[in-house]
């Protein structure tokens, strides 16, 4: 639980803070996303950066037993296939960025952003 | 009391209603008002939200429901029947909040319509609400007004109405004080007479009402629809589904209670397995879901400019296989226009949209400039200066509108449609006198100072007019009529009737001077010795988006037949320009219909597109004949005498324009625009919610089936129950909850009207749903079963979580299965329903937080799960996918098979 607690106290307030930002600050964070799928060695560099944190992070935290445990462990899950698809399929992430930017899902992303956010940062500092 | 009124003298009328001339007094009115009531027709009371919310709760289905949690309750598991009931709270609400939207929007419409009138009180013109008119009133009758009350007419000045919402005749009634020396008399014959709801087309005059409120001929045929019944075929289709619902969960409870008596399992635990299977079969979406399914119909078409009276009218109307239209207001746009101008020999084609004053000129196939043509100018003008109707712009509404005669509008359109503008003729040439319109002479005469002299022209029935003719204008002069002329005006009059062209003659004379000093002095003494000038040949326009219309509803197999008073030419030449009637098409006039039985119509009905010179008792008749034939039929319709057969088509649709308050009050759709092309869009609509409604229920249906064969499985093995009366409403109710709702907001499906709709069998479940259930279940059963086996002998808790988990993830994929019956999940947009999208990342979440959260653990008796046994749930709920993607695979097959083999069918009879 204490590694938990401890990658929840870094994730939380990361998340969190993208949360707010992507609703203060919308139309910075889609062009983020053009600007970087423009670049191809942008996202190959972001891909093995990502993989590589996806690969420490589940090799430090795979535990499956309560809640705050399986959200930082998806998040490890997350991050390593995230990486992956950056650097395998380089395509799809042209495609989702897209769709993401076009429509009111990246609000949805950012609510999720902000709950998740605000319970990992709750049971790392305040619980 | 009198009963009729038309074949009383005047002072017999007065003195029967105790009123005069000049009007009842003010206080007489009010105690009558108080004695008789609103002068309002008889409509059903609006719900209360009371009443809306516990009508929620009037379903078979429900009923279980409530049994259900009572038993639940009675076991002491209040958090499941907790569950059951929050359920059922949530659909009635959803329920209550849809309706008493569409009861609102109703309401508002109906205020917007509200009429005054003008009457005479104690001497004196007075404007009241029409609701306000009492018997023995003085009505004041003006042009362009609403009749608000039956009243025997007192007095009148060329006094025309329109009584086609009443009796389906679109010739105006002239309108006289004589009493008819006659008993019985049939309301249009009734001539001295006014019917509450008609419209005054030209001239005024003065009635006492006879009638009010439910009294009058309107409201009588109101308080008459009332009593007939008719039903959406969807509410049908869902009664049939709870009843055999009802039946599965009895025959299966009773067969599981046998087993599990057999197989030695104590009373309570059977019990417990009979209650949860009871509520895994019923779909406690599905009312929720059709709802908002509907609902999200009804406001799409509301944007088409229809509006949904009842949610479910909007799927009944996809699958509708004949439409039957009103003629006038629906195919035409009851704007009379000129069409051909037969003068000096030659029949020149004028063009032209409704009373728009512009259009082309051709003559023999060529465009032609009227100025070069003096006989069309003579006919122009004969034609503008004989013409009474006002034609103006109505800005709010963006067209042309016209107050008085149509026929008189039509002929005064075509003389500014050669250029002649009525307010400057008669600057040149001053008003002097009038003959107005009079059905027994059936003619018009004006007469105009023109250079000098008195220039008189006559407008009316051909046969009329030229029995008045004694020359003919031929070569820019007139000369003696001569016996070919005659025959030849003959033929052309016969050719133009033939077609359905209603056709006015027009002549003139120059008067000699001083045969009328004062306007008042032309009489019908002067109106002889004539030469004829033309012959104008009229046709309601038809609506401009009818064609296209037309070609929509014929690809998707819809039979379209139109319903008219027009005599059978007429009809018949409209029907066969907006594309209804086609060549060996049989057109039934309403004699033919009398000399049938309903069984005889009935066998009848094939190859007939129209029904000319029909009755409201003949539509009525038509409508139960399709019906009896099995066909789902949608009538429109705008006139009170419409009111019972829309209540007795499966689906009634009143125009909003120009629609009755009783047309409406009886109609389960009003097309806001009275625009025969919303009516397909509508139809679309509804198919699209028909499909979405089958997919829901497939999902829904093939995860009951499921959960049904896992417990049936898990007995017949001798496993524990596998999943709890708990776990099964999480699926039902959440899982499947939020997935049935986002798939519900599926995008329409692409060649909806480009083939016929398949007739639904009456529990909406066809063959392929049936199987397309079963290759979704089995792999459902079969998955969850193994998986379950592995745990439940070492650790029946996480047993429980796998099998709820892995029933779960089956219903994440399955509801993306379920998209399309034939095509692959990776053949469509992946993220054309953002909702699906939307609501898979939300119950994943959800099912986490069921298996790691201790609240929703203490509900649900779920452990969490270690990664691995997510990697084993995913790959096993995955085999659904899989399974299906192999049947669409060979369903594409076979469809290519059928396409190609009716391609051959096709080129062969070619």
């Amino acid at each position: 639980m204490t590694t938990t607690l401890f990658l929840a106290s870094i994730w939380g307030p990361l998340i969190l803070a993208v949360g707010v930002g992507v609703f203060v600050s919308r139309s910075y964070y889609v062009r983020i996303y053009r600007e970087l799928e423009k670049d191809a060695l942008s996202v190959l560099t972001f891909g093995m950066v990502s993989m590589a944190a996806g690969i420490i992070q589940v090799g430090m935290h795979n535990v499956w037993g309560n809640l705050p445990e399986v959200i930082v462990s998806l998040l490890g899950w997350g991050l390593l296939i995230k990486g992956t698809t950056f650097i395998v399929a380089p395509k799809l992430v042209d495609m989702s960025g897209d769709w993401a930017a076009d429509s009111k899902l990246i609000s949805v992303v950012g609510g999720f952003m902000l709950l998740i956010g605000a319970y990992l940062t709750y049971i790392s500092y305040f619980a | 009391m009198l009963t009729t009124w038309h074949n009383k003298e005047l002072p017999a009328v007065l003195e029967a209603l105790r009123t005069t001339e000049n009007g009842l007094s003010a206080n007489e009115a009010v105690r009558r008002l108080k004695e008789d009531g609103f002068n309002a027709l008889p409509e059903a009371k609006p719900d209360g939200l009371a009443a809306i919310f516990l009508r929620q709760f009037r379903s078979p289905l429900i009923y279980i429901l409530l049994a259900a949690s009572g038993i639940v309750f009675l076991m002491h598991e209040y958090i499941d029947g907790s569950i059951i009931l929050a359920v059922l709270l949530f659909n009635a609400i959803v329920g209550t909040i849809q309706e008493g939207k569409a009861q609102n929007t109703l309401l508002a419409l109906k205020k917007f319509v509200e009429t005054t009138a003008t009457v005479l009180r104690d001497g004196r013109e007075l404007t009241i609400p029409d609701r306000e008119v009492v018997r023995g009133d003085v009505l004041v009758l003006q042009e362009g007004e609403k009749i608000p009350a039956d009243a025997r007419v007192i007095a009148t000045n060329n006094l025309k109405v329109d009584e086609a919402s009443l009796t389906g005749e679109s010739e105006p009634v002239s309108k006289n004080p004589e009493a008819i020396q006659k008993d019985a008399l049939a309301t249009p014959e009734q001539r001295n007479m006014v019917f509450k709801g008609s419209n005054i087309l030209a001239g005024n005059g003065r009635a006492v009402v006879v009638a009010t409120g439910q009294n009058t001929i309107i409201g009588k045929i109101a308080v008459q629809i009332s009593t007939i019944d008719s039903e959406i075929p969807l509410k049908a289709n869902i009664r049939y589904l709870s009843r055999a619902i009802i039946s599965v969960v009895a025959a299966v409870s009773a067969f599981l209670f046998v087993l599990g008596l057999i197989r030695g399992q104590d009373v309570v635990t059977i019990f417990t397995t009979v209650v949860s299977l009871a509520v895994s079969i019923i779909p406690e979406g599905l009312p929720i879901v059709i709802t908002l399914v509907l609902a999200t119909g009804v406001w799409r078409m509301s944007k088409r400019n229809a509006l949904i009276k009842k949610l479910q009218a909007v799927e009944a109307l996809g699958q509708a296989r004949v439409i039957a239209v009103d003629k006038t207001g629906t195919i035409t746009k009851n704007e009379l226009v000129v069409r051909e101008v037969y003068t000096d020999g030659k029949t020149f084609k004028i063009g032209g949209v409704g009373y728009e004053p512009k259009g082309p000129v051709e003559l023999g196939g060529k465009m032609v400039d009227a100025a070069n043509h003096p006989e069309l100018l003579l006919a122009g003008k004969v034609a503008a200066l004989c013409a009474g109707a006002r034609v103006t712009y109505v800005e709010a509404e963006g067209r042309w509108g016209v107050s008085g005669d149509p026929t008189e509008a039509a002929i005064r359109v075509l003389g500014e449609k050669v250029g002649f503008m009525k307010d400057d003729l008669m600057r040149e040439s001053p008003f002097v006198a009038e003959l107005p319109f009079d059905y027994k002479l059936k003619y018009h005469a004006t007469v105009y100072k023109v250079a000098g002299k008195n220039f008189l022209t006559v407008e009316g029935a051909p046969e009329a007019v030229l029995a008045l003719c004694t020359q003919i204008r031929r070569d820019g002069e007139s000369r003696p009529m001569r016996k070919q002329d005659k025959e030849e005006l003959g033929a052309v009059l016969i050719q133009m009737s033939g077609r359905g062209l209603r056709v006015v003659a027009g002549a003139v004379r120059d008067l000699p001077a001083g045969r009328q000093g004062k306007p008042s002095a032309l009489t019908p003494d002067a109106v002889h010795g004539l030469t004829f000038v033309s012959f104008f040949s009229m046709q309601d326009a038809l609506r401009p988006e009818v064609a296209e219309a037309m070609e929509r509803a014929t690809a998707a197999g819809i039979k379209v037949v139109m319903i008219t008073g027009d005599h059978k030419l007429t009809a018949r030449a409209i029907a066969k320009d907006a594309g209804i009637w086609k060549e060996g098409d049989k057109v039934y006039t309403g004699a033919e219909i009398d000399e049938m039985s309903d069984t005889e119509l009935a066998a009848k009905l094939e190859g007939v597109s129209v029904f000319a010179r029909v009755t409201p008792e003949h539509k009525l008749r038509i409508v139960n004949a399709y019906k009896k034939r099995g066909e789902i039929i949608a009538m429109t319709g705008d006139g009170v005498n419409d009111a019972p057969p829309l209540v007795a088509a499966d689906l009634g649709v009143a125009m909003g324009k120009i629609g009755t308050e009783v047309a409406k009050e009886a109609a389960d759709i009003i097309l806001l625009d009275d625009n025969f092309g919303s009516i397909v869009s509508a139809v679309e609509e509804g198919r699209s919610i028909y499909k979405t409604i089958k997919k829901v229920i497939l999902y829904l249906f093939s995860t009951s089936l499921g959960e049904v064969l896992v417990i049936t499985g898990a007995l017949l093995l001798g496993y524990p129950l596998p999943i709890l009366a708990a776990q099964i409403i999480w699926l039902n109710f959440v899982t499947d909850g939020f997935l049935d709702v986002a798939l519900a907001m599926e995008p329409k499906e692409e060649g909806l009207l480009s083939s016929a709709f398949k007739k639904p069998n009456k529990y909406i479940v066809d063959g392929l749903m049936a199987r397309r259930m079963v290759f979704m279940a089995l792999p459902m059963a079969l998955g969850t079963l193994f998986l379950f086996q592995g745990y439940f002998e070492n650790d029946l808790a996480k047993a429980w979580t796998i099998s709820l988990t892995t029933l779960a993830v089956f219903q994440w994929f399955n509801a993306w299965n379920c998209r399309s019956e034939s095509k692959s999940i990776f053949q469509m947009d992946f993220f054309s329903n953002k909702f699906l999208l939307g609501a898979t990342t939300l119950v994943i979440f959800l099912q986490i937080l069921a298996v790691y959260t201790p609240f929703l653990q203490s509900i649900l008796r779920t452990v969490p799960l270690s990664l691995s046994e997510w990697l084993m749930i995913i790959p096993v709920a995955a085999s659904i996918v899989v399974v299906e993607e192999v049947r669409k695979f060979f369903y594409r097959k076979r469809l290519d098979r059928n396409a190609y083999a009716a391609a051959d069918v096709h080129v062969a009879l070619q």
